[in-house]
């Protein structure tokens, strides 16, 4: 099922690193960026050598040091690394008063509780039993479908401050559900100030936990219309992106599922709901035949529209005889796709000699970011039982760009300041707002720095820049010009 | 595992590939058989299409298609194999255009030209074919239809394929509801909410119907009608596919463990317990995960044969020991024979291999009820609910739990909560009843009683108490006044010797302000309640109200 895969700047030198997740005996691994390029294998000198069984990675910064820490998800006991700041990593797992034993998927940091502390959401899939054998109707072994074994009920840590945290999942009602959760975002999704998690699940209705505040949360999935798809199926849900597609300012949602099924765009409406909008963007038949996991909202052609990066791989064998001695990679092998937005929100497949597309592997994490800072993004996939790779973006015609880092003072230390996970960035070009969702994890099992991404086409400015932050508040400021990184602080803007 | 040898036939494309892996050997051997088949009947599409359902059964779907393709290309022309060929792996747009075919060839106006057609259609007369009443067979393929297109945002056709087969009943609900689909994706919210509140007054008890009316209502911003609907959504569960027995007849050909569980979960789903009893004891042969037990005990129990489950859930236990599912089957057969202990260390071992189990928590809240230990059955039958909430009817052991230890107010929400989920649960109604006339809520016992006799129109307790209710609550309407009086002389006449009901009808006339009549009615009353002291009492009293012209006030009820 795994691996997930982080992007960030491991020991402060400005250039993103590339940590993957991975199982016994290899583990984890942690790639520095280099000058020219070039990555090295960092993962014992940074001290992230784990002996767990790997399969997903959250990002945070649960001290607001103004570094990222980093939360390993296991089939089996999770680990939680503080960034020291000098690019080594103190596995503070026993101290923290985190105890998720189970078996893990993809988490999230985000500020439930609105104190300045990046709370942590850890989503669970199943309770395995090594015993159970599934065959196909033919009677050949296969993989389980995860409905023959029980759910688990996800977790919510709230961060006490100083490293330490507390389990809240009873209280807040979280506990309440079991379900076989893949894929976490954080977003206030219901536009209150407060953050709420959405969780794709796998084959049962996903759930939509919108906070309450006070450190309770309600399941809203089924009435904001984002359990099933349209057609009141539950789907393998597996991969998340978040991005706004209708520039309406609000969040959409596209989710990666099994073969069969097709990916699920829903997209927001009226009074906080949202809508199965898989028929009228494309999306549902080009993904029909594919099992999708890893997900990206990107816009690769610097177009300023949004487009979509999916990686493949199957989970159960091929509806036809193999051959004898058939590899891990030709049974479960599915070429990747690139889809690129018409700007009406329609989607066509962009794929024409692109590796991406032609590689056939057993895709799962995968993230866009601009690694080497050219402004447009590249794209690095995690395999299953395979190797990983990183796609450089090379596209022909791109248009301008502006990447955005919006920050949050500290409270606590003085040089701190934090991402403002749960907040988002709106740009104006022209009569057309975008907006970009300000979070580390996405994607399946996945995590990065939350640098937000414009592609600008062919505008040569931005009428406005403001930051919607965590809480509701919302902050202009001034655009210096495209084509360059922008870090904007709180408090150092205006009133919008 | 090695494929056991096929048949292979020189100049067919589907000659079985060499070196295929995976299949178990009856299997194999099945599928052999339907090629030698293929081989003796090359120009038949009847025996290309027989082994292409015996390859689809199986999980083979890319040979499957290549067989339904030779299939078509034969003769005679039959809308099967295009129907079940756009059942098998293949992309969206090529199995649109398969089930286009299909429902081009479906045996709508009579069975005449496809003979070799399912046998039902074989049986059916011509006449009960029209273009508004189709077959149960093109009901089937023609919402798969218009949901493939649906799906494959073909809206106006989907609407019309909708509109037309919604006009068979059986086909209704569906119907609206792919409407109600089309509706919301066309951004006419208002309309789909119209259709969707429609049918809710038609329907209860289907979980898509209400999700989609959650969402509808959500958009209009209606978010305590969109909470409700969602909970109701969340209780029923997917409401049921339509039923083809095209694909049912495909499903027939497989013979594997896998193949056998999937058709006779289906058959049991549909209500259809012998025959899906006959194949989960065929899967049991073959199955070695104690999975098929696990379902024969399952029937048995829902068939009341407690002693034989017990016996397939112990055997299910003998093959796989960790299995909680099976321990829990045995805890429910134990539980229906009464045997508490025995039930007590079943839902130990199960509750020790899953601490989780829904099904434990259920079993362990009835086995606390009747043990009487209403307070211990709460938690275990909440958390069952929360972890299930299509186990509804769990609600009424959480009423008895909660009754049992004199929270009646908590009783009744859940029998509430129950109704409102199961409106026409019997068992549920006549409890709730009760309650809300113990509680003094007798509005709603009036409309619960009214609920049990549209369901038992004869019976007596329940008409009693619903004209005693009417005859001595007040403020009384002019509507109410006649419903009282002409159930009391409906009982009367038919209990003419019955003393409670002829002090009825006098209480029902003198509601009516008929108090000369109420006075001869009772005194007949009277009469029959000779050796009976206490009654007798109370019809005294009643005839002094009389004599004063005052209506009886106080109820006494069935």
């Amino acid at each position: 099922m795994g691996a997930g895969v982080a992007i960030f700047d491991s020991d402060g030198d400005g250039l993103p690193d590339i940590l993957f997740a991975g199982a016994p005996p290899r583990g984890p691994r942690l790639y520095r960026q280099t000058a020219g390029g070039i990555y090295q294998d960092a993962t014992h000198a940074a001290g992230l050598e784990s002996p767990g069984y790997g399969m997903g990675i959250a990002l945070g910064d649960i001290d607001n040091d103004g570094d990222l820490d980093v939360y390993l998800t296991h089939v089996g006991r999770d680990q939680l690394y503080r960034n020291n700041g000098d690019g080594t990593f103190s596995d503070i797992t026993p101290s923290s008063g985190i105890d998720a034993a189970s078996w893990s998927s993809s988490a999230a940091f985000c500020d439930i509780d609105m104190d300045g502390l990046l709370d942590l959401y850890v989503g669970s899939y199943l309770r395995s039993d090594a015993h159970q054998r599934c065959t196909t109707k033919a009677g050949a072994r296969d993989y389980c479908p995860p409905n023959v074994y029980p759910g688990v009920a996800d977790r919510l840590y709230r961060n006490l401050g100083n490293g330490a945290f507390e389990d809240t999942g009873v209280s807040s009602g979280i506990s309440k559900a079991n379900s076989p959760t893949l894929g976490v975002v954080c977003h206030d999704f219901d536009s209150d100030g407060r953050a709420d998690v959405f969780v794709a699940n796998d084959g049962t209705p996903n759930h939509l936990w919108i906070n309450q505040g006070g450190g309770s949360f309600a399941e809203r999935g089924t009435e904001m219309g984002v359990a099933t798809n349209l057609f009141g199926e539950s789907e393998a849900g597996m991969g998340i992106a978040l991005g706004d597609l209708n520039d309406d300012l609000q969040m959409d949602l596209f989710l990666t599922h099994v073969d069969r099924e097709s990916n699920t765009l829903y997209l927001s409406g009226p009074n906080d709901a949202m809508l199965d909008a898989t028929i009228r963007s494309d999306l549902g038949r080009v993904s029909l035949p594919l099992t999708g996991f890893g997900t990206a909202f990107l816009d690769f052609d610097l177009d300023g529209d949004l487009d979509l990066a999916i990686a493949n791989g199957r989970v159960r064998r091929p509806t036809r005889t193999l051959p004898a001695g058939a590899s891990f990679e030709s049974i479960y092998g599915e070429p990747n796709l690139l889809l690129a937005n018409d700007g009406s929100g329609r989607f066509e497949v962009s794929c024409d000699a692109n590796p991406f597309c032609a590689d056939r592997s057993v895709g799962r994490g995968l993230l866009a970011a601009d690694l080497d800072r050219d402004g447009d993004l590249d794209l690095v996939l995690a395999n299953a039982n395979g190797r990983a790779r990183v796609y450089e973006n090379r596209a022909s015609v791109t248009g301008n760009w502006l990447a955005v880092r919006a920050l949050v003072p500290s409270p606590m230390t003085a040089r701190g300041k934090w991402d403002a996970i749960g907040g988002v960035v709106e740009l104006q070009i022209g009569d057309r707002w975008l907006a970009r969702p300000i979070t580390h994890t996405r994607s399946y099992l996945s995590s990065r720095e939350a640098t937000v991404h414009f592609g600008l086409g062919e505008a040569t400015q931005a009428s406005a820049l403001v930051v919607r932050w965590p809480d509701g508040h919302r902050e202009a400021f001034p655009v210096p010009g495209i084509n360059r990184h922008l870090v904007l602080v709180r408090g150092e803007g205006v009133s919008p | 595992m090695r494929v056991a040898p096929l048949v292979l036939w020189a100049g067919l494309a589907l000659v079985t590939r060499s070196g295929a892996v995976d299949l178990q050997p009856q299997v194999a051997a099945r599928i052999a058989s339907a090629r030698a088949a293929v081989a003796e009947s090359p120009g038949t599409g009847e025996a290309w299409g027989e082994l292409a359902m015996v390859l689809h059964a199986h999980g083979l779907e890319i040979e499957a298609y290549e067989s339904y393709l030779e299939a078509m290309a034969r003769p005679p022309a039959d809308y099967r194999w295009p129907y079940l060929a756009a059942l098998t792996d293949r992309p969206a747009d090529a199995a649109l255009d398969l089930l286009a075919k299909a429902h081009a060839l479906a045996p709508r106006n009579g069975p005449a030209a496809h003979s070799s057609a399912h046998p039902r259609l074989r049986t059916t007369r011509p006449s009960e074919f029209s273009d508004t009443l189709l077959a149960p067979e093109d009901v089937a393929l023609s919402l798969t239809y218009a949901s493939a297109l649906t799906r494959a945002g073909r809206l106006d056709q989907a609407r019309a394929v909708y509109r037309k087969t919604g006009a068979t009943e059986s086909a209704r609900q569906h119907a609206q509801l792919g409407l109600g689909r089309i509706a919301l994706v066309e951004g006419r919210v208002e309309d789909a909410l119209e259709l969707l509140e429609a049918e809710r007054l038609r329907t209860s008890k289907n979980g898509d119907l209400y999700r989609l009316l959650a969402q509808a209502r959500q958009q209009i911003g209606d978010a305590a009608g969109a909470a409700e609907a969602a909970w109701q959504a969340r209780s029923y569960g997917a409401g049921l596919r339509p039923v083809s027995d095209v694909v049912d007849q495909m499903r027939a050909q497989g013979i594997s463990a896998g193949a056998l569980l999937d058709r006779g979960r289906r058959l049991s789903a549909r209500g259809d317990d012998e025959e899906a009893r006959a194949l989960f004891e065929e899967a049991s042969r073959l199955d070695t995960s104690g999975e098929a037990l696990n379902d024969l005990g399952r029937v048995a129990l829902a068939q009341g044969r407690s002693r034989d489950a017990i016996e397939h859930f112990q055997a299910g236990l003998q093959k796989a020991p960790q299995n909680a599912d099976l321990q829990v089957g045995l805890a429910d057969a134990w539980l229906q024979l009464g045997e508490l202990a025995a039930t007590e260390r079943a839902l130990a071992l199960a509750l020790e291999r899953r601490p989780d189990h829904p099904g434990a928590h259920l079993a362990l809240g009835q086995l606390r009820n009747r043990q009487e230990r209403f307070r211990d059955a709460i938690e275990p039958l909440e958390r069952a609910l929360a972890a299930e909430p299509t186990r509804y009817l769990a609600y009424a052991d959480l009423a008895v739990a909660f009754a049992g230890q004199e929270s009646f107010h908590q009783a009744l929400e859940a029998r509430r909560q129950l109704a409102m989920l199961a409106p026409d649960h019997l068992p549920n109604l006549r409890p709730l009843a009760r309650l809300e006339i113990e509680l003094a809520d007798l509005g709603a016992a009036k409309e619960t009683l009214r609920q049990i006799l549209g369901q038992q129109p004869e019976e007596i307790g329940t008409a009693f108490n619903l004209a005693m209710l009417l005859a001595t609550s007040r403020p009384i309407s002019e509507e109410e006044e006649a419903e009282s009086l002409d159930l009391a002389q409906r009982l009367y006449s038919t209990h003419r010797h019955d003393a409670a009901c002829a002090d009825l009808f006098g209480i029902a006339y003198a509601a009516n302000g008929r108090f000369g009549d109420a006075t001869r009615v009772a005194l007949r009353a009277r009469e029959l309640a000779q050796g009976d002291p206490a009654l007798t009492t109370v019809i005294d009293d009643h005839l002094a109200r009389y004599a004063q012209q005052r209506p009886v006030m106080k109820p006494l009820l069935h």
